[in-house]
């Protein structure tokens, strides 16, 4: 056995035609594969993942004013189309919201980042905003997309942007028309498995068809999940949160950043379980007591009824644009 | 800049369109030096500082160790030792030596605490330090003359296809084929392109999209894992770490080729040693022959007593294994192997020629037995901690029962993975690959080449570092 590669050039001719014709086989069956997907209703889609995440908070790296930050959970995420809300209030708007997480590292991260001057809207979810296990106490989830991109060199970040390039080019790049996705779909149901439910744009809007959900999400279903995932704050550790928020706002105005705390809307089971636990006396007026900033509360403002899904917890698909519109509408009344 | 991401791929065509360009050799060489700088401090600019001064450190004591004698020659040579160590012992033991300087300490009474590091290993720091040492050694020892063009050195310690995870290159080999006059210099495109899509697949498709998924799920989980589950995950891991280091090195031999020069293999079918010691010269080929040459041998190696080549393989094992990474597990996984090493050497003096060991089937069983226990150690490589892999180790020997982590479709999965990976290792035990992929006709090479880009561009997996940039 040779201990390295030899310097034969015997078979060059070989090699080219096996390059032709391995590059005919790939180029067909792409296409072909390509095409199949497109014509069964998939398109180019993102995953919410931490690339996704860390793309959008690139774009908060130069300080600029104009710029507004949304923080909190899946209930913003789904309920602010950024393009048309950017569009409204003319200003950059970059959507950092990560699905069942309080918010609150990444409001430390960018009450710490000199560069950043813009606007926070922080989107208050009971369940996780005030939990536990969601908070500053347990940053795990949140804390580790920080970090990550804390860390991250220009060239992985050039590399991150040329994957998110790419991806959105292809249908077969999407996690949901992965072929061992298909392959087990159409063994399980001997059909050919169309796009999924939750569809991701670019800009980390999240819009979900409730039509394509697996099992019915009820507003009990939510509210056992919330049961199951949250520890409710006493009054003594509430008051630390709180002293930690107050904390991360006053840094943020120092640097000239706007706040907006906002309490989008629930209903049904859901708005009943978040009074239960979390009682607007003790928790959002307390807030409201001891943090610096502009408040809107759904409740406050009827114009924002009516948008929910069946689930009461997330703006419907189907009327994220209406709801965005009542939104800015809301936050250039508020001086945005 | 890791040969997985589309950022090389643009890399890599700039710097083969310039390498091709009508130009004098020296201008070739140039090329590729600042290419190599560039692809390095792509990763984290400063540390470019790290590579410069192994090479002028390097360079400077070689020349000094060429023209002098005696104590002279021993300080410059120790100067390039100390250099090399003291950097790969700062930037990659800091942090380790001052945490069990604590720990000592605090066995005295004495309480000491140095802050929380926050020292960054420098990608490759482990490679270039020693392929760069080995040029010193080498000359000191007369092996080897002294570089004449500063340029050739330089690119010597820093060419881009291996400078972060090998093959570690040693001077004679290389030096002479970056050479004006060397004869031998042939650009294989077919070849190297090939070799790097047997690499890239290796790595995207079977490690990170077929393996490390339950890799992760059983280390992850440790304790909560059954015999099956951390035989499966071990031997997952078993497959993932091979066809992830291999691919990388099976990629940088593919970019030699498609530039022009030759690179070393550094794996040739390991998993059908027979034989701890069969292993080692077939594993990480490059490293184990760096620690021979430059550890044990000079040790004295096996010209010894037999307690006295106990020693020496024990030590160089223990080095080996904290080569890997600052954590007693790694020391540990080299004490084993070491220990392996050492029994397989009595039993051979005992039993090895006992015609019963000749057979095909003893043959097998010797190799089945010998991949099982190599299994076995990977658990202390892999595992978070040590009370993990007790758990692990304590699971896997005792078949330890209970619900399973591992779903039937992921045991199946890794079991055909490793089934054809043992196969193939089989098959290739003493065959020469390149001879074996030569002798394909081409259409058959073409099928193969495309099933395997398909298998690329379609893997869903999430992109992974290479395991070994962490050493």
């Amino acid at each position: 056995m040779r201990s390295s590669t030899s310097n034969s050039d015997a078979d060059r001719s070989k090699w080219l035609k096996a390059w032709l014709l391995a590059a005919c086989l790939v180029v067909l069956i792409i296409a072909a594969w390509e095409g199949t997907l497109r014509r069964e209703g998939h398109e180019p889609a993102y995953s919410d993942n931490r690339p996704l995440w860390m793309s959008a908070r690139h774009k908060l790296t130069r300080p600029d004013e104009s710029v507004v930050a949304i923080l909190g959970a899946s209930r913003i995420q789904r309920a602010i189309d950024i393009d048309l809300l950017s569009d409204r209030i003319n200003r950059p708007v970059v959507q950092l919201a990560i699905e069942a997480s309080s918010g609150l590292p990444v409001l430390e991260n960018l009450a710490a980042d000199p560069r950043f001057r813009g606007t926070v809207i922080f989107s208050i979810t009971p369940a996780f905003s005030f939990n536990q296990r969601a908070s500053k106490l347990d940053v795990g989830f949140q804390g580790r997309w920080i970090s990550a991109y804390m860390r991250q060199s220009r060239s992985r970040r050039l590399e991150q942007e040329l994957r998110l390039s790419v991806r959105g080019l292809f249908a077969f790049r999407s996690a949901g028309a992965a072929l061992s996705q298909i392959v087990t779909g159409i063994i399980d149901t001997g059909q050919f498995p169309g796009p999924g439910f939750k569809t991701i744009h670019r800009n980390r809007f999240v819009s979900i068809d409730q039509s394509k959900l697996p099992v019915e999400v009820s507003q009990e279903g939510i509210v056992a999940l919330y049961r199951e995932n949250s520890i409710a704050y006493d009054s003594e550790s509430y008051a630390d949160v709180l002293q930690y928020f107050s904390t991360l706002a006053d840094l943020l105005k120092a640097k000239g950043c706007r706040i907006f705390v906002v309490r989008l809307p629930s209903e049904g089971a859901v708005l009943d379980y978040e009074l239960d636990e979390y009682p607007q006396v003790t928790f959002w007026e307390q807030l409201q007591h001891q943090v610096d900033a502009n408040f809107i509360h759904f409740q406050d403002y009827p114009e924002l009824e009516g948008y929910l899904s069946p689930d009461g917890s997330h703006v419907a698909a189907e009327k994220a644009s209406g709801f965005t519109k009542q939104f800015a509408a809301i936050l250039s009344a508020n001086g945005l | 800049m890791a040969f997985n991401s589309l950022i090389f791929l643009i890399f890599f065509a700039v710097v083969l369109g310039l390498h091709n360009l009508p130009l004098a050799w020296r201008a070739k060489k140039l090329n590729l030096l600042l290419a190599s700088y560039v692809f390095y401090a792509a990763w984290n600019p400063p540390f470019i500082l790290l590579l410069w001064i192994s090479t002028a450190t390097d360079w400077f004591a070689s020349r000094r160790i060429a023209v002098s004698t005696g104590h002279t020659k021993r300080l410059y040579l120790l100067l390039s030792i100390l250099v090399n160590l003291g950097m790969l012992g700062y930037f990659k033991y800091g942090a380790f030596i001052e945490e069990n300087f604590a720990a000592l300490l605090q066995l005295f009474g004495v309480a000491y605490s140095g802050g929380e590091s926050n020292i960054i290993l420098p990608l490759g720091i482990s490679f270039y330090t020693f392929q760069s040492m080995s040029y010193t050694l080498d000359i000191y020892r007369g092996k080897q003359h002294p570089c004449k063009s500063w340029l050739d050195f330089s690119l010597y310690v820093s060419f881009f296809p291996q400078l972060v995870a090998g093959p570690i290159l040693r001077a004679g080999f290389f030096l002479q084929q970056l050479a004006d006059d060397y004869r031998e210099r042939i650009t294989q495109f077919g070849w190297g392109f090939a070799l790097i899509t047997v690499g890239m697949f290796e790595k995207v498709v079977l490690a990170d999209g077929l393996l490390a998924p339950v890799v992760e799920k059983v280390y992850a989980e440790s304790a909560l894992a059954n015999g099956v589950d951390s035989w499966i995950g071990t031997m997952a891991f078993a497959g993932q770490i091979f066809f992830d280091f291999n691919g990388y090195s099976v990629i940088a031999v593919g970019l030699g080729c498609c530039l022009g020069f030759n690179l070393p293999w550094n794996f040739l079918s390991p998993y059908a040693a027979i034989g701890f010691a069969d292993f080692w010269r077939r594993w990480h080929i490059t490293l184990s022959t760096w620690l021979r040459d430059y550890l044990y041998i000079p040790l004295s190696g096996n010209r010894v007593s037999t307690l006295r080549t106990f020693i020496n393989l024990m030590l160089t094992m223990l080095i080996g294994g904290l080569w890997h990474g600052a954590s007693w597990l790694f020391v540990l996984w080299g004490g084993v192997h070491g220990t392996l090493l050492v029994g397989e050497r009595l039993l051979r003096n005992r039993f090895g020629g006992s015609p019963i060991l000749q057979g095909h089937t003893a043959t097998f069983l010797l190799g089945l037995v010998t991949w099982l226990i190599i299994c076995l150690t990977w658990v202390l490589f892999r595992a978070e901690s040590p009370a993990a892999a007790a758990h692990l180790l304590g699971a896997m020997l005792s078949l330890q029962g209970g619900e399973s982590i591992v779903s039937t479709k992921e045991i199946l999965q890794v079991a055909l993975v490793i089934a054809a990976l043992l196969a193939a290792h089989g098959f290739m035990r003493d065959r020469d690959f390149e001879q074996t992929a030569r002798s394909l006709s081409w259409p058959l090479a073409g099928l193969i080449l495309a099933a395997m880009l398909l298998a690329i561009l379609l893997s869903p997996g999430e992109e992974r570092a290479f395991i070994y940039f962490e050493f």
